[in-house]
């Protein structure tokens, strides 16, 4: 097979031209037999050659009798086949199968009604068995180039030419999308638009240190989760939830695994759905969003495939979001558009029982080829609007939201202490009081209106930050008379309020000490190790805590185990031996 | 009944429910059920675990050539026992403790029974004080030191254990029937 590129020698080009097509004398070209490839330069100059010829030869039925077959313009990288048919009955065209041994330009026939452009994708990739897929109006073009084709220096990965227009009419404006989604390396998308001439788009890959493991193994995994649609999601742990499109769920196998498990989704071969669509047609992500006002219908269906028509261009694309599903009140709308072109301001989008209309602002988005955006292997850079379950997520990691604003999830760090050797320890961990080796008792006082039967507990001043989400809160009721601390478990908090497993037992007094431990629980577990354990949010400063763990079941009562220690960024763990003590 | 436990004031009050009968107002306590108790106070959600440690039990019985010898029980952390009424006397058993030393007086007398035999005494001033041990001197130096009247009677030396340096001098009186120290 040679490839003979536009400065190949003109007399051994037009020979094997010649030799591989047949120019009937209707002006048909048409493929006969061989493998080489030839620059578009090469058809017209076969063409002119036969047809400056006086006798007919071989298999060709063209010669000096019939008229021009064929111009060159920009170097030979434009060519116009002529059309003949109303003074001679000669029109020359050309076949699928002719222009998939083309390459280098452009090729209009039918009076420019049917034209093959030419595409050259410049770049590198890691796996010498990369096969480069094309989508072309939301299809996927048959692929005669393998794992490249007309190589005709180190940089290109492919030179072909791609049936653009037809029928008069331009196929999804002559956009195409060129990726290469190949297991093991980064993934890589390249938009542009065809038309005379020779168009470029750019490809590199290279090998993926998070994707090393095998796609049937990957492809195995089970319960991993996207959760599409708009959302609110508490990302920093303040309360103030933001909105993404999807909420990735690891289930458990972490983010590693996540991450593959995305990627194959959308590797080169696949037949799996993501966010509805295959994966093969997903690049990545919401390629604009609209505000939308005036609408009308019911509601919009996560997934659904919406249509719209700009000016007089038929244009379609998956809802990945909408920030409300009712279209009476949705404000704003986040599509992956298939084909066409993006709405601008009145345009109509129609889902399946729901229209809005774009209502002046039509945002442009260039999602991540791998959806997900980064996975460094400890931590994740989030594409935009790519949300994740709050409590997958660690302090590294980094995500955007739908506002466009990155967001840095707290440190939440576990505390944890194990104990072996006996089945039902208490364990008491709390921040050591500022001078004695001893708890703090006293980390926050009895706020105002704690009336029995509240279902909250208010304390004077805000909870610390670096409370556990769930626990007990410990209160003295000196004025009442009380002689020990009375503990008031609480499942939530927020400012300098509890939320109360139950109510208030008694109406408390304003000023009386309460502290809050880290753990006042019972290590659990059906055997060695037991473990207690919460998490918190970790503010940058460790602290000492002090505890112990006590086991003074009578029927066999354990030497109490004092525990201390100092809270870090990792947290903190420790385990005890409890022994007997009798 | 269950021991009364002021975890703010550090008060453990032992009600006679929780003693054993010995004889009209004589009780006993087993210290083995003290320690179970006081642990299961130390251990409750809704007693003791917020508190510290009331009891040390570090040193439990052992067995020593052919001899079980008693744990100690140390009451710690500024923690004070008082008895219920009822009891005029009751009988610590089973344990070496330091509960005399952490009662909190009620008119019951508490008999502690913590073993003595053999103890280690420090060197140089048998198990005394520096101010027993000077005491103690002094009162050998009166009884057996060289002790020497004036000639004009009117006072009374005490010589040092050299026999030459005066330890004590008194006055006589006129009768010589009275000594006063100078």
């Amino acid at each position: 097979m040679a490839i003979y590129d536009r400065d190949a020698t003109a007399a051994t080009a037009v020979t094997a031209w010649l030799a591989q097509f047949e120019v009937a004398s209707d002006g048909s070209i048409t493929y006969v037999t061989g493998s080489d490839t030839f620059h578009v330069w090469w058809m017209h100059r076969s063409l002119q050659k036969i047809a400056w010829d006086f006798a007919i030869s071989g298999d060709d039925g063209i010669n000096l009798a019939k008229p021009n077959p064929s111009t060159s313009e920009a170097l030979g990288t434009i060519i116009t086949l002529n059309d003949h048919t109303t003074d001679y009955s000669v029109n020359y065209t050309v076949t699928a199968e002719v222009m998939e041994y083309h390459f280098g330009g452009s090729v209009s026939f039918d009076g420019g009604d049917e034209q093959y452009s030419g595409l050259i994708v410049l770049g590198s990739v890691h796996l010498s068995s990369t096969e480069l897929e094309i989508i072309q109006d939301n299809a996927l073009l048959t692929s005669h180039w393998g794992t490249g084709k007309n190589q005709t220096d180190a940089n290109t990965l492919l030179r072909i030419c791609i049936l653009s227009r037809t029928a008069g009419a331009d196929i999804d404006g002559k956009r195409i999308i060129v990726k290469a989604n190949e297991w093991f390396d980064t993934y890589a998308v390249w938009r542009t638009t065809l038309g005379l001439g020779e168009s470029v788009a750019a490809i590199n890959t290279s090998a993926d240190p998070q994707n090393t493991t095998a796609l049937a193994t990957v492809q195995a995994y089970v319960g991993i989760a996207e959760n599409p649609g708009y959302q609110l999601l508490d990302i920093q742990g303040d309360g103030d939830p933001q909105p993404f499109y999807c909420k990735w769920d690891h289930n458990s196998l972490g983010n590693k695994a996540l991450s593959e498990w995305i990627k194959s989704l959308m590797v080169r071969g696949t037949s799996e759905a993501i966010f509805g669509l295959d994966g093969s047609f997903f690049v990545g992500g919401p390629t604009f969003s609209c505000t939308v006002g005036t609408g009308t219908g019911s509601v919009w269906v996560q997934n659904e495939v919406v249509t719209w028509t700009e000016g007089t261009t038929s244009s379609s694309g998956v809802l990945l979001a909408a920030d409300d599903m009712t279209s009476s009140s949705t404000t704003k709308l986040w599509i992956h558009r298939l084909n066409g072109i993006n709405p601008t301001d009145t345009t109509t989008i129609t889902g399946a029982t729901a229209t809005n209309d774009v209502d002046t602002t039509v945002t442009t988005y260039t999602p991540d080829p791998e959806h997900y955006g980064t996975f460094t292997g400890t931590a994740w850079i989030g594409d935009y609007g790519v949300g994740f379950i709050p409590g997958n997520l660690g302090v590294n990691d980094r995500v955007t939201d739908l506002d466009g604003d990155i967001l840095a999830p707290p440190n939440n760090v576990t505390v944890t202490v194990s104990t072996n050797g006996a089945t039902a320890p208490h364990v008491l961990l709390a921040r050591k009081d500022a001078v004695l080796a001893a708890p703090d008792y006293t980390d926050n006082t009895v706020g105002a209106g704690n009336t029995s039967g509240n279902p909250t507990f208010v304390v004077t001043s805000a909870i610390d930050p670096e409370t556990p989400p769930d626990g007990s809160v410990l209160v003295l009721d000196t004025t009442g008379g009380a002689t020990a601390y009375e503990e008031l478990p609480y499942v939530s908090w927020t400012g300098s309020t509890y939320t109360l497993a139950g109510t208030l037992p008694r109406t408390y007094t304003s000023g009386d000490p309460t502290f809050t431990p880290l753990l006042y629980i019972a290590a659990t577990g059906g055997g060695d190790p037991r473990t207690a354990a919460t998490s918190l949010v970790f503010g940058g400063t460790p602290f000492a805590v002090i505890g112990w763990v006590r086991h003074g079941d009578p029927a066999s009562p354990d030497k109490p185990v004092p525990i201390s220690g100092t809270v870090t960024s990792a947290g903190f763990s420790t385990t005890v031996q409890l022994d007997d003590e009798t | 009944m269950a021991y009364l436990v002021d975890w703010v004031a550090k008060v453990i009050t032992i009600p006679a429910g929780d003693l054993t009968l010995v004889a009209g107002t004589h009780y006993s306590l087993a210290m083995s059920d003290f320690h179970e108790e006081v642990r299961r106070l130390e251990w409750e959600f809704d007693d003791g675990l917020w508190a510290p440690q009331i009891l040390d039990h570090t040193n439990t019985r052992f067995d020593f050539a052919g001899v079980t010898y008693a744990p100690f029980d140390e009451i710690v952390n500024g923690y004070t026992i008082q008895f219920g009424a009822g009891p005029t006397r009751v009988d610590l058993v089973g344990s070496n403790n330091n509960i005399i030393d952490t009662l909190i007086p009620t008119g019951v007398s508490v008999v502690p029974n913590n073993s003595a035999g053999l103890v280690i005494a420090e060197t140089g001033t048998s198990g005394l004080t520096a101010e027993e041990s000077a005491q103690l001197e002094a009162i050998a130096k009166y009884s057996t030191n060289k002790v020497e009247i004036s000639v004009d009677r009117t006072t009374v030396t005490i010589y040092d254990d050299d026999g030459l340096t005066p330890f004590k001098v008194f006055n006589l009186s006129n009768d010589l029937r009275t000594r006063a120290p100078q």
